[in-house]
């Protein structure tokens, strides 16, 4: 038996059956190109509606974003200026006490023993304005209107 | 293949007709199923048009389109050899193999049986050189394109997959006729 050689190989693989392709091969193949490119608009298309809608997301939270910003920055303003106004009170607060317990007096001089000062209540109450301070003391009636003695 | 690329559908189809009838026997050579090789072929084709703004007109069109083929049908290899493991470890008999062909049925020489099935066994590494060279006729410098590998590669595969249908195939060889003789 001899053996088998090259040449003899390649008749048998030569004289195998040769398949052919069916009838409607290339139209099946058209099919399919045409179905992979509808499918493909189709895909594309769906593409474009997510990204058309994620950026329509984009642009609504950050109008969203915006707005809540500037809402904040307002209300922190408006905590400045309440905490403005606060302080300011207490400071009114605090001048009016000093001026509640200042005496609206002019000193005019006087000695060691006594020293004359001028009551502005009196220059106020001369011009019929309403006296901005309490009186800090008793005016004794037989001095002139005013004027006022003291004792260090 | 220039007028493919402008979305030409009719140069298309002419370029399907001109190379269907090789391509079909190119692969069912190597899959032994003729119906699944028509199914391959198809897609080839398909692919070829899908990505036709890939080619690059070098006088290579054959081997372009033979390898786009020989790459599908590796990857449908693997995936049915993934398939028959998982349906092997679920219980199952290890293949979803249909039935025979008609083609193999009514083949009635045994030696052009063993040869088929010999053929089938083969690694792919060694059978699609080797139909590319005995059954199509190709020179060794096409079948390197095809395969993007070294001519004295395809040499080498060439050898060494007849060499294994050789030992497949000895014990039915007989002195030069097939035993159905």
């Amino acid at each position: 038996m001899g053996r088998m050689n090259d040449e003899d190989l390649s008749r048998l693989l030569r004289e195998m059956p040769r398949e052919e392709p069916s009838f409607d091969f290339t139209r099946s193949v058209l099919a399919k190109v045409d179905a992979r490119s509808r499918s493909g608009r189709r895909s594309r298309g769906a593409v474009v509606a997510w990204v058309g809608a994620a950026l329509l997301g984009v642009f609504l939270s950050q109008g969203y974003l915006r707005e809540r910003y500037q809402r904040s920055r307002a209300a922190a303003r408006v905590r400045e200026l309440r905490d403005e106004y606060r302080e300011l009170q207490t400071e009114l607060e605090k001048l009016r006490t000093l001026t509640r317990e200042l005496e609206p007096v002019l000193p005019l001089g006087g000695t060691d023993d006594v020293e004359f000062v001028f009551d502005l209540r009196e220059l106020a109450r001369r011009e019929g304005d309403r006296p901005r301070a309490e009186p800090a003391f008793h005016v004794p009636s037989d001095m002139p209107s005013g004027i006022e003695e003291r004792k260090p | 293949m220039l007028r493919v690329q402008g979305g030409d559908r009719e140069a298309f189809a002419a370029l399907v007709e001109r190379h269907k009838g090789s391509l079909v026997r190119f692969l069912t050579a190597l899959s032994r199923d003729r119906d699944r090789a028509e199914e391959v072929a198809q897609d080839a084709f398909v692919r070829l048009f899908e990505f036709s703004h890939r080619y690059q007109e070098r006088g290579q069109f054959r081997p372009y389109l033979y390898r786009i083929a020989g790459n599908l049908l590796r990857t449908e290899d693997r995936k049915r050899r993934r398939r028959a493991i998982l349906l092997k470890a679920f219980g199952g008999n290890g293949t979803d193999e249909a039935a025979p062909s008609p083609q193999t049925v009514c083949l009635q020489d045994e030696l052009r049986v063993r040869l088929s099935e010999a053929l089938s066994v083969l690694p792919l590494r060694y059978r699609s050189p080797l139909v590319l060279r005995d059954v199509e006729g190709w020179s060794y410098t096409d079948i390197a394109r095809a395969m993007s590998c070294r001519e004295g590669t395809v040499k080498s595969r060439i050898h060494r997959g007849r060499e294994r249908l050789r030992r497949l195939l000895e014990p039915y060889w007989n002195g030069g006729r097939p035993w159905a003789e």
